[in-house]
């Protein structure tokens, strides 16, 4: 008798620790069930033949599966700083970034110039989609000039 | 007909005239009596005719009530001519938008870093209110051209 009563205990006690496991389990966030990544997009200025001096870029993510986690500086010395932004875009979806130098022009970039990158953590399964907008450039005398503004997804080692 | 010039002398004078029969009829009828009229009521006409026919006061103007008026007046006047005079900032340009192309940018910022490098004195702006141009309000203005309140691009 006394071991039927504690096949019954020990049951119940079973019972009650996987229960609690599964409720906990059941409490993480769905960014830690491993549907949460981690990417980096680079920020492109093509201002063709004119040295780019200055930039400034509008970067968001529409469908609201992306918080910006990071923003760091682009490749050639004159852009290589992290661009200034506002800090309330962490961890968000928008961002507006911008730099400048006032180095002599034939030391600034032309042609095709990555000037920053995003890093952003991606929540859930759908794909992100991004949108990007020049808002300004400008050459070494401060004078606004044609460019273009893309980004690309950095692809994994 | 005997022309005659107008007399008030005597019934006897005036019996020479050649007035109409019926007329002279009519006066020779009248009673010879005089008519009595109280002192009183020959004054109390007097006073009426007096009264009517003395020309009208005029009311008096307390030019002092309206002084206050008058003082308001004159300092709109000076106010409205002042702010015809004092030079307005063109509709829509901001303090910080430096090189007056409609937009608060990284281009301003741009501008002004440009200035101080050169070491331009009049550059008059002190976005930080530290009481200095420098550096800071470059970073200032930087700050403000991709706020995200008011969309960085005003």
């Amino acid at each position: 008798m006394k071991v039927a009563w504690r096949i019954v205990y020990l049951a119940i006690f079973a019972l009650m620790v996987f229960g609690q496991a599964a409720e906990l389990r059941a409490q993480q966030p769905a960014t830690e069930e491993g549907r949460s990544r981690f990417r980096t997009i680079d920020i492109f200025i093509d201002s063709r033949s004119t040295p780019l001096a200055a930039y400034q870029v509008e970067f968001e993510a529409t469908n609201g599966v992306v918080k910006i986690v990071g923003i760091e500086g682009g490749e050639p010395e004159a852009f290589r700083h992290p661009p200034v932004y506002d800090p309330k875009a962490i961890q968000r979806d928008r961002v507006i970034i911008a730099s400048f130098s006032t180095a002599t022009a034939s030391t600034l970039p032309r042609g095709k110039t990555r000037v920053a990158t995003i890093h952003i953590q991606v929540s859930g399964d759908q794909e992100p989609k991004f949108e990007i907008k020049l808002q300004t450039a400008g050459d070494s005398q401060g004078h606004k000039i044609s460019a273009q503004a893309t980004f690309e997804e950095r692809k994994a080692p | 007909m005997k022309m005659q010039t107008p007399s008030n002398q005597s019934d006897d004078r005036d019996e020479a005239l050649e007035a109409p029969a019926k007329l002279v009829s009519a006066l020779r009828q009248l009673p010879g009596e005089k008519i009595f009229v109280p002192p009183t009521t020959d004054e109390a006409i007097l006073r009426a005719a007096t009264a009517q026919l003395s020309p009208a006061r005029r009311p008096r103007l307390n030019w002092w009530r309206f002084a206050p008026w008058a003082v308001g007046a004159a300092a709109g006047i000076v106010l409205l001519f002042l702010s015809l005079q004092t030079p307005k900032p063109s509709p829509g340009l901001a303090r910080e938008d430096l090189n007056r192309d409609g937009a608060v940018d990284i281009l301003d910022a741009f501008a002004l870093a440009k200035k101080l490098e050169t070491g331009v004195s009049e550059v008059g702006v002190d976005f930080n209110g530290d009481g200095k141009v420098n550096q800071q309000d470059v970073a200032a203005l930087a700050a403000q051209a991709v706020s995200l309140e008011k969309g960085g691009h005003s």
